[in-house]
Order: C-alpha cells, then sequence, then structure tokens
C-alpha cells in the first residue's frame, strides 16, 4: 500500500467553497533537514538522468518502484475529476522496475537510433514539498515538486516539458529510494515527437 | 538518379509519382500547395476514423475529431443515431465545443451564445426577438452536418463525399481486419487516445502503416532485441483499389504471437491471419495488439498523433492494465518501438527542403512485378498481393492518392448563405 498521490483537480476545484467548509489546511512540512536531505536526492537523480547515467538512476529506485504520466485532457468542469487519466486509462507511462531497466537498457544500446547521437536534457527542479502521508511512519515521505525540462536534438529539435511530480520517497538501507512517481505534464497533446525520457 | 523535376512549387501530383517506376518524388512530403489540394480532395472523398461506437453508447456522449484540417463533434443525439458536425458555430466561427470528449444536450457557443442540440440543430440565439426580430431562420443555420457518417463493426467512420462506395465496400478486404480485431473481444472498448506532435508529413507514418515490414529488423532493433522478437520473414502484403494496405503473417508464428490477433489460432480456415500493421486509406492505421492511430495533417510537415487501444470491457482491471501497459512501452508517445520511428520520420522531413533533395527520387520497388492479384485467405478481396518485404501496401496507397488528387472534388453540403426574410409590415 502507498501513499495517495496528490490529485491533479479536486471536485472542489473552480468552485466556490462551501459555506460550511473550515479555512484552507496548511501542510506540515518535514522538518528543515529532512527537507534538504529531499531535495539533495530529488537534484542528484535530475543530474543522473540529465547525464544519462542510466544504471545509476536505477540504484535510486525502490525494488517496488511505479512510474507513471497519465495523459491529460481537456475536460468540463463537471467532468474535472477525470481530466487525468487513471490506471485503466491510456497514458504515456505506466511502468515498474522490470520495464524501466527495459527502456534504459534500450536507450543504452548504440542502435536506439533516438538517442544516438543523444539529445542535451537539462532538468529543473523546484517547488519541493514534502509532508509524512499520515500511518506510513518516520521512513516515507511524500513530496511534490515541480520540474522543467529543456530538451535539444541534433541541430534545432528542442523540446520544453513542465509538470508536478507527486512521488512517495521512502528510506532505504543506502538512503531515500523513490518508490511512486506520477509525473503530470501540463500538455493535453505532447508538444514533441517522443516523450521518451524520465522526468 | 533524378525524377523530370516539377515546374515549381505547385508541380501537379501526377509530375512526382511514376507508379510503372515505382518512384516517388519527395516533394509530395513538402508542397504546401499539395496539401491544401489533398484537403480539399484525399480528405473529402475518404472514409475518415471518427471514433469508436463505445465511446457513444448513450446519447448526448459525445467527441470531438479531425478530418484532415476540418474539426467536428461526433455525438449520439437523442434518436439513438450517431451524428457528426462541424465543431464550428454557424454565426461568427468560434469552436463551438472546447472539451475533448464528455455528455452534452447542447452545444452553447461561448462567443455569442447561439446554441445547437445533438442533431447540430441551431435550437437558441440570444436576442433573437430583439436584435434579428425574430427574422433569422435557424432551420437554415445549424451545425454542418458531415455528409454520411457510418459504421463497422463498431469503428466509426465520416465522409463528405455523397458518392463515395458504402463504408463496407470501401474498406474492401480490410474488413477482415476489423473482424479478426473485434472478433476475440466480447465487449469492445476504445481507449484514449493519447496525442503528441510531429515534425513530418502526415503520410509518412500512414504508408509505412500501409506497408513496411522492412525496415523493423534496422529501425527497431534496439527494441526488438530487448523484446526477444524476431520480425516474422513469412507472410504478405496486401494493396487495396481504395489505397489501403496491410501486412498479415501466420499465427503459428511462435515469435510473433504476442503482437497479433487472429479469428481462432486453433482454426485452419479461411481468415486465418493475423495483422502486424495496416492502414485505411488515407491515415487510419492500426497495428496487431489493436493500437490505432490516425495521422492528422496540421501542416505539409507537421502532424498530429492520435492513438488508442481497442480493449475488451469486460476484460479485468489487471487485464485492462496490462494492455495498456504494453501499447505504452511499445507504440506510444514513449513507445520504445515507437521513438525509433518518429526519429526517422521528422529527420526525413528535415533533410527535406532542399532543391535537389525535392527533386530526387525515392525507391518504392521492392516487389515491382511480383505481384498476384486477390488473396484466397481475404475472401472477395481483389487487389494486389505480394511477399511480407514488398512495397505493393505503398504502390497501392500512392496510386489511390493520385487517383484523387487528380480528381474533382465533393459537392460539400448546402451551406448558401440563408437570405434574411424582410420584416414583416414594411
Amino acid at each position: 500500500m502507498t501513499a495517495t498521490p496528490t490529485t491533479t483537480i479536486s471536485t472542489q476545484s473552480f468552485r466556490p467553497r462551501p459555506p460550511e467548509a473550515g479555512p484552507v489546511e496548511r501542510p506540515r512540512p518535514v522538518d528543515p533537514a529532512e527537507q534538504h536531505e529531499i531535495e539533495q536526492f530529488l537534484y542528484f537523480e535530475a543530474q543522473l538522468l540529465d547525464e544519462a547515467r542510466y544504471s545509476d538512476w536505477l540504484d535510486l529506485l525502490a525494488e517496488e518502484v511505479a512510474y507513471r504520466m497519465p495523459s491529460r485532457g481537456n475536460r468540463l468542469h463537471r467532468d474535472l475529476t477525470r481530466e487525468a487519466g487513471g490506471p485503466g486509462d491510456l497514458g504515456h507511462y505506466d511502468e515498474d522496475l522490470a520495464t524501466l531497466r527495459l527502456r534504459t537498457a534500450r536507450v543504452q544500446q548504440t542502435v536506439a537510433w533516438s538517442d544516438n547521437p543523444p539529445p542535451r536534457v537539462v532538468r529543473a527542479v523546484t517547488n519541493v514539498q514534502a509532508t509524512r502521508p499520515p500511518d506510513r511512519g518516520e521512513d516515507v515521505f511524500a513530496v511534490r515538486s515541480v520540474v522543467n525540462a529543456y530538451r535539444n536534438r541534433l541541430a534545432d529539435d528542442t523540446d520544453h516539458f513542465t509538470g508536478f511530480r507527486a512521488d512517495v520517497l521512502r528510506r532505504g538501507p543506502e538512503g531515500l529510494l523513490l518508490a511512486e512517481r506520477t509525473v503530470y505534464l501540463a500538455d493535453s497533446v505532447i508538444l514533441a515527437k517522443n516523450a521518451s525520457l524520465f522526468l | 538518379m533524378t525524377t523530370a523535376p516539377p515546374e515549381g512549387p505547385s508541380a501537379a501530383a501526377r509530375d512526382l509519382i511514376d507508379l510503372d517506376l515505382g518512384t516517388l518524388n519527395r516533394e509530395v512530403f513538402e508542397s504546401g500547395p499539395l496539401l491544401r489540394t489533398e484537403l480539399a480532395t484525399v480528405f473529402t472523398r475518404s472514409w475518415l476514423f471518427l471514433g469508436h461506437e463505445s465511446r457513444l453508447s448513450r446519447p448526448g456522449d459525445f467527441t470531438t475529431a479531425v478530418m484532415g484540417q476540418d474539426h467536428v463533434i461526433v455525438t449520439r443525439s437523442r434518436d439513438g443515431r450517431i451524428r457528426a458536425f462541424l465543431n464550428v458555430c454557424r454565426h461568427r466561427g468560434m469552436r463551438v465545443c472546447r472539451a475533448d470528449s464528455g455528455s452534452a444536450t447542447r452545444f452553447t457557443c461561448s462567443y455569442h451564445g447561439w446554441s445547437y442540440d445533438g442533431t447540430g440543430a441551431l435550437v437558441e440565439v440570444p436576442n433573437h426577438d430583439d436584435g434579428y426580430e425574430g427574422r433569422l431562420p435557424l432551420d437554415r443555420w445549424g451545425l454542418v452536418p458531415v455528409t454520411r457518417v457510418e459504421s463497422y463493426r463498431g469503428f466509426v467512420f465520416g465522409c463528405w463525399d455523397e458518392d463515395a462506395p458504402p463504408l463496407a465496400e470501401y474498406l474492401d478486404g480490410y474488413r477482415g481486419v476489423l473482424d479478426w480485431a473485434t472478433d476475440g473481444l466480447d465487449e469492445p472498448e476504445l481507449v484514449g487516445p493519447i496525442k503528441w506532435r510531429l515534425q513530418g508529413n502526415w503520410k509518412l507514418a500512414a504508408e509505412q502503416f500501409a506497408n513496411d515490414t522492412y525496415h523493423p529488423q534496422t529501425a527497431h532493433l534496439s527494441a526488438t532485441s530487448l523484446l526477444g522478437v524476431n520480425m516474422p520473414t513469412e507472410g504478405r502484403e496486401l494493396g487495396s483499389r481504395y489505397g489501403h494496405g496491410w501486412t498479415i503473417i501466420l499465427p503459428e508464428d511462435p515469435n510473433y504471437a504476442a503482437f497479433t490477433f487472429g479469428r481462432d489460432p486453433d482454426s485452419a480456415e479461411p481468415g486465418h491471419q493475423a495483422l502486424i500493421h495496416g492502414t485505411v486509406f488515407p491515415n487510419f492505421s492500426m497495428l496487431g495488439d489493436r493500437v490505432l492511430r490516425v495521422w492528422h495533417p496540421r501542416s505539409v510537415d507537421d502532424m498530429e498523433i492520435w492513438s488508442w487501444v481497442l480493449v475488451d470491457a469486460s476484460w479485468s482491471p489487471e487485464q485492462r492494465r496490462q494492455a495498456m501497459r504494453m501499447a505504452t512501452l511499445t507504440f506510444s508517445s514513449t513507445g520504445i518501438v515507437e521513438t525509433d520511428d518518429s526519429e526517422n520520420w521528422s529527420e526525413i522531413q528535415a533533410v527535406g527542403g532542399g532543391h535537389v533533395t525535392g527533386r530526387t527520387a525515392l525507391n518504392y520497388q521492392m516487389g515491382l512485378g511480383s505481384t498476384t492479384t486477390g488473396d484466397p485467405a481475404v475472401p472477395g478481396f481483389t487487389g494486389e498481393v505480394g511477399h511480407i518485404l514488398n512495397d505493393v501496401g505503398a504502390r497501392a496507397f500512392y496510386r489511390r492518392w493520385l487517383e484523387l488528387m487528380e480528381g474533382p472534388a465533393p459537392t460539400l453540403p448546402q451551406t448558401a448563405p440563408a437570405p434574411m426574410p424582410a420584416p414583416s409590415g414594411r
């Protein structure tokens, strides 16, 4: 059982708050040392991906890792809870450790033409908000962060990817591990010839 | 080797393709004027995929679609009929429906409030009484209906040409593919689409899916080696007179079982093949694992890809998710197979603008002269058939393309402006 990922748009989105509801509930951040550790983990992970050190990146993943990137759609307000796809919908990623290993093994081959010559990618990770999900003990964190990635490939093949990530990190023997990630890109139509990079 | 040079940027389609020689001048991927002709002929005279009935099960259910560059709403109206009309308000041309899908009894324009019902009829015009003095003939200003909407096996198509053959006839031997795709499913359900954009002419993708079983051994080597897939070497490539092309193999090929659907793996009856890939002309493609595609022409060098998966609604959540995961892993915006296709298409386009490049012929000669007519395994099919490594599907695609490019545009729906009746009592 894992922590509930952040919902993208709640049933409350775009609606005035009902009068009986109380004021906004503020998050209870983790302590500064933990916040620092979590941020450094995310920055290091982004560095490994930028440098295409995929074998090293896999070391940061928990055995039970779930990596998703649902598709987003344009829905009317009344249908907003369906604006991001669930597990029964078609998305851009729905991976476990086995398929992440497969995907990274492909890119490590010289005949993976889409990545040879390789693209140049820079990821910026910001807005890191970490909390402890209830009933998960001291070693599990729910982390929301924003990722901005710029990818340049060959001469002028350039793409921007922006979204937020709902992660679950847990502490393993060697340090933090990524146990869950759901990437919510801000695009309904991916404005790139592929989104086959990890964000 | 060069072909006869086109006279300018608007060279005629017939000067760019030589089907006897099996060559194609790449101007067909580069010319803006040719795209305008395609939109006026190819995309108006062909049956275009609009969606699947599983997404339109209740009255009011709607989805949006694109026919060439014409945006349409597809909906099941109250009378149970599936209809399609331009997603464009008749008043000032605003997009009427801006949601991808949903359920609605009315489509109301967000500009001035003209409102249309599920049959496309204009049912409300704000200030009709004072602004228009009640004189606007509402029945003349409904949403423009797609001339014909027909379904085959739940697949909904639309066509602007009154004189086009009925959908079932148009699909030709490809009907078998849609039969095989749905026969194994109790309750076919279309899931998706996911969408992405690619620098590349739409035909690069459409013709490849229609024809090309030659490229995987090179283009997809990184994926096939890891997936443990050996590309089939025995099978057939078919090309229909309506421009459809597809590749079938014998399903006994154990290397490919997971990627193909067949009528009945234990049967020796005709129809006992499996699909690798295929295209219903012009831009609706399918793969053997029931991934469906439309390649939308956004501009001459820009396509938008819509991708779905056909599943069985009665599958368990886990089965369903496995089908999605397989499609995502292989053929999708992040697919380990697809990624190398998009590399090829976009780089073909990227180097296509050169003057000399544009006048250099491309080769579609594989299997030229070694095809036969008809296929005993595809009843009623009278098109051309060749070995699995044969450009017959691509040649059929471009033969039909040329026929339509050279032919007339259809008569479009009656959209002549209706006059305003004179005010009464004057």
